[in-house]
């Protein structure tokens, strides 16, 4: 039988600590990917993961209503990347070179890449995108992952961001906007 | 439509979020302007280029150990608090 997420959320809140961990192992990938792609290296994306679980557990009786844990989640892991990155301001990250990590499989991948030619390729893509990600301003980066990148709707990425959908819309474009110019051999 | 109006309504035409009857109207311009329809084809260039971004996977090791260390943070903390109380 397989057991829902907005039940495996009650138990957590109630304070069931099997169920708290069927959650992490459940959303570590997502946020891990969504952190990564936001901080731009892994040790970063790790302390990410590990501050919004652990801040999520000791905030469980601010989350009202079980159906918004996703959204929850990615508002606490959102606004520790934001906060990481502001610390960080006019520092690199410190392990940008991904290379080092084990294994050649990519996470939620869209391009599968075979010969050593594409396999590099994609790579130098890969960072492009994201040193042009790493341009912009946090809220709008974050803006353009979360909607251009994860897929959320104007309206997750609202609730998310607790913000309007107004300026949702007005970050997405100035986003747009900038990567456009930055990534224009590209397009 | 003219294109001072369709231009700001381009993002949101190629995140097909306009309404029916905007829809129809933004299509029809872009249809019949080279101008508006380069704007929106390289909004939807950009957007599959996003897409394809992609974070090296750092293998289901790292993904149990973080887990571990996760849960005794929490195992730590909640001793540390009944410790206060």
């Amino acid at each position: 039988m397989t057991i829902q997420i907005p039940e495996l959320v009650r138990g957590f809140v109630e304070g069931d600590e099997a169920d708290f961990a069927a959650l992490v192992r459940m959303f570590r990938r997502k946020i891990y990917a969504t952190a990564h792609k936001i901080v731009g290296n892994h040790l970063d994306a790790d302390e990410v993961v590990q501050e919004t679980f652990f801040r999520v557990y000791r905030k469980k009786e601010e989350l009202k209503n079980v159906k918004y844990f996703s959204t929850f989640l990615m508002r606490v892991a959102t606004n520790y990347a934001i906060d990481l990155l502001r610390r960080q301001k006019g520092h690199k990250g410190m392990d940008n070179d991904t290379s080092s990590l084990p294994g050649a499989v990519q996470l939620d991948l869209a391009k599968r890449v075979s010969t050593p030619e594409e396999e590099f390729e994609n790579k130098r893509l890969m960072e492009e995108i994201q040193a042009a990600l790493d341009r912009l301003p946090p809220r709008q980066k974050i803006t353009a992952i979360l909607h251009d990148v994860d897929g959320h709707t104007k309206a997750e990425v609202a609730l998310i961001m607790e913000c309007p959908e107004a300026t949702v819309r007005s970050n997405l474009h100035i986003a747009r906007t900038k990567l456009k110019r930055i990534l224009k051999h590209r397009l | 439509m003219t294109c001072r109006k369709v231009f700001p309504l381009i993002d949101d035409f190629a995140d097909n979020c306009l309404d029916e009857s905007l829809k129809e109207s933004v299509t029809a311009h872009i249809d019949s302007c080279k101008k508006c329809e380069s704007k929106f084809n390289e909004t939807n260039r950009l957007k599959t280029l996003l897409q394809s971004l992609s974070v090296p996977y750092p293998g289901i090791m790292y993904f149990n150990q973080a887990t571990d260390l996760i849960l005794s943070r929490i195992a730590n903390d909640s001793r540390t608090h009944e410790g206060v109380h």
